[in-house]
């Protein structure tokens, strides 16, 4: 039996909220007021800058608060106060997370990577700045490697042998139109984060709702919903993106939106049959029979059941997204004033490559990285929410 | 009907649609439980014995199944009538269920000792829901309930995850327990554990209690009364030391002679069991009936009485037969 290493003489019971247990009175938990609270912030500032801000003026410093940063930070408050808090503040969850972590060096590193993504991602532009062009110094080479001679640009660093020499103020190098690489990636991050979270916050909502619904109610609402599913899941979102693209005008927002909004079947459908099996389990029998209401079943019952299935398909689609961005940015139909690692990829592919290597190196590791530690961490979540698994 | 029941079901029938057809899972069936007693529901796999019991919340989902007639009366009200949020404030606070298969009945995200506090929660503002838990951990017999109750179910053994669901169904204190063999899927030491801990509580709380069980060395250990069903129907009902004791339906007669470990040899019933969909006409028993005459396959027999409250549906118990012929034809 496992559990064996608890501390048996001393009662953890306390820290069970037994007030989130109760069935008729509403009393939310830590969570919700997080979310709330949050949720108003974002809500407020947002009217502040549509109704008393000048439309082009700066909201706060220089950041002009588009749109798409509007839907990152509700995504972000969704995020922290739906994901990171329950597993931060339930003491069972903490520890069954931090043990897997502590056995597993493989997602110990995608954490460590997503975390300093997600906060280079956030916080990483309001410290560094946007990337400024320095023109007369293209293609500086990463701090201490030599650069190929035929280069074009001053050396910022010392030559040596007739080769420049890469320099610490430029760690990582430089672009061809000077740009640190270190802030570009940076950049890179907050779009990559952009895109992670506001898709994934579209695609768990929506698929949450509809493969629950579908799931526990059946019968024709059922049949409606999965069929409306699979018709959608046979549009491919890349050649609707691409249309939009020619359409309107190529962004990062009509990017989130179209596969936010046509991306949510796959994961529909593992809610759909998640609910479907727990809707038959013993427990959920048990519930009703001790006078359980079905509000009460789904929310307490239902629900954290499919937490797990929702995390790793939606880390799967994350994934894949950050993926079809860099595709997308490589046949330019993307935004090219968002710096994205795709797009600094792509911009650096031209005629001097692979003479300057870093400057497509160094974002395609960031982002191979990124997207295999999305995956890693997807896999971890599911051996961590199943509470039969090995904890 | 009697007005000290504090149960009483009448003419109830329940249907399944199927793929194949239309199931009668339950039909006619009549019984009552006062306030304290035990009343055991018995009968092969098929025979509508857990319908019966699921059904007396409406706990049967609808569709596919269906009540076609019959009341149920819990103290005086028809709870098929009932609308779905009066049956919840009676699930579990008035009528508890416990059901077979241990494992399936906690719920794998939360302690136990959150799931007996929900129970408690769902009928009450309980601020002392966790001293009650503990307590009821407690008169289950659970060693060291603090400990338990921090645990999940996966790290319990089925016998001790059958003590928290006891514990968690008489959370609320109810009148009436439905307990569907809850020692079913246990070994036959636990069994015997938690057949004695649910026959103390019982007498403690003077709580009444519908028995669903095939088992009939677990009848005779716990029951007061003894209804026999076979596909559906009752066959035989009375005291259980009577049924048991000399049973009069041939029914309940070849279902103890297959019971093993009564000393005598042990003699498998023949036959098959009906086929829910083409149900055999007349008396249900009678395709595999030693006694069956003409009559059986066409008449739908009464219940006749063979003694002072106990009566078997059987022809042979009715005015036109002499019922010391199936003794007869046995010898």
């Amino acid at each position: 039996m496992s559990g064996t290493s608890e501390s048996r003489d001393q009662p953890l019971f306390r820290s069970v909220d037994w007030d989130r247990q109760t069935g008729r009175t509403w009393s939310p938990a830590p969570s919700t007021w997080f979310v709330l609270a949050g949720l108003l912030a974002v809500g407020a500032s947002f009217l502040y800058d549509a109704v008393v801000v000048p439309v082009d003026r700066p909201l706060l410093g220089s950041w002009k608060a588009p749109l798409v940063d509007w839907l990152l930070l509700v995504s972000l408050v969704l995020f922290v106060g739906y994901g990171l808090l329950p597993l931060a503040t339930r003491h069972r969850t903490r520890k069954r997370l931090w043990n897997h972590v502590r056995r597993h060096p493989t997602v110990a590193t995608s954490v460590g990577w997503l975390v300093v993504v997600l906060l280079l991602g956030t916080v990483g532009s309001v410290l560094l700045g946007t990337p400024v062009k320095h023109t007369a110094i293209p293609y500086q080479p990463p701090a201490f490697l030599p650069r190929n001679p035929y280069l074009p640009g001053e050396c910022v660093g010392a030559v040596a042998d007739g080769r420049c020499r890469g320099t610490l103020s430029y760690p990582l190098g430089t672009n061809v139109y000077g740009e640190d690489l270190v802030t570009l990636l940076v950049s890179g991050m907050r779009v990559a984060v952009t895109l992670s979270l506001v898709t994934a916050t579209i695609i768990v909502a929506v698929a949450t709702t509809v493969g629950t619904v579908a799931g526990f109610v059946g019968g024709r609402v059922d049949a409606a919903l999965t069929s409306y599913v699979n018709l959608q899941r046979t549009v491919p979102a890349f050649l609707v993106y691409v249309v939009f693209a020619f359409l309107t005008k190529p962004s990062l927002l009509g990017l989130i939106v179209v596969f936010g909004l046509l991306n949510w079947g796959g994961v529909a459908n593992v809610v759909r049959s998640e609910v479907q099996a727990v809707r038959e389990a013993g427990y959920v029998r048990a519930a009703r029979s001790a006078g359980a209401g079905r509000i009460h079943v789904l929310r307490h019952h239902v629900l954290p059941s499919v937490s797990g299935g929702v995390a790793v398909a939606t880390t799967r689609q994350v994934a894949s997204l950050i993926l079809v961005e860099a595709a997308i940015s490589y046949l330019e139909l993307n935004d090219v004033m968002v710096r994205s690692w795709g797009e600094i990829v792509a911009s650096g592919m031209g005629q001097w490559f692979p003479l300057n290597w870093w400057v497509v190196a160094a974002p395609g590791l960031a982002l191979v990285s990124t997207v295999v530690a999305v995956s890693v961490v997807g896999d971890a979540l599911r051996d961590v929410f199943d509470p039969r698994g090995v904890p | 009907m009697s007005d000290s029941s504090l149960l009483s079901v009448s003419d109830l029938t329940v249907e399944f649609d199927t793929p194949q057809g239309t199931i009668r899972a339950v039909e006619e069936l009549s019984f009552e439980v006062s306030p304290g007693e035990v009343v055991c529901l018995v009968g092969e796999s098929g025979s509508g014995k857990t319908v019966a019991g699921e059904t007396l919340t409406r706990l049967v989902p609808t569709p596919p199944g269906r009540i076609v007639e019959g009341a149920v009366r819990f103290e005086g009200r028809d709870l098929t009538s009932l609308d779905e949020s009066d049956l919840t404030s009676i699930r579990g606070d008035r009528i508890a269920h416990v059901f077979q298969n241990p494992q399936g009945a906690l719920d794998p995200a939360y302690t136990v000792g959150e799931q007996v506090a929900e129970t408690i929660h769902l009928h009450e503002d309980a601020p002392d829901a966790r001293e009650r838990a503990l307590s009821l951990l407690d008169q289950v017999d659970l060693p060291r309930p603090t400990n338990v109750a921090e645990k999940y179910p996966h790290e319990l053994s089925g016998g001790i995850k059958q003590r928290v669901v006891l514990a968690t169904a008489l959370a609320a204190d109810p009148d009436l327990l439905v307990a569907d063999e809850p020692t079913t899927a246990l070994d036959v030491v636990t069994q015997a554990q938690i057949l004695r801990l649910l026959a103390d509580l019982q007498r403690e709380r003077d709580l009444a209690v519908l028995f669903v069980t095939h088992d009939l060395g677990v009848v005779s250990q716990i029951a007061d009364r003894v209804v026999v069903l076979y596909a559906g129907r009752v066959m035989e009902r009375g005291p259980v030391t009577e049924v048991l004791g000399d049973p009069a339906h041939p029914y309940t007669r070849a279902l103890l002679a297959s019971h093993p470990g009564r000393g005598e040899s042990m003699t498998p019933l023949r036959g098959t069991f009906p086929d829910p969909v083409d149900r055999p006409d007349g008396c249900l028993f009678h395709p595999r009936c030693p006694h069956a005459v003409e009559e059986c396959r066409e008449t739908v027999p009464a219940e006749h009485d063979v003694s002072w409250k106990r009566s078997a549906a059987c022809l042979y118990y009715g005015d036109d037969y002499d019922a010391e012929r199936l003794d007869g034809d046995r010898a």
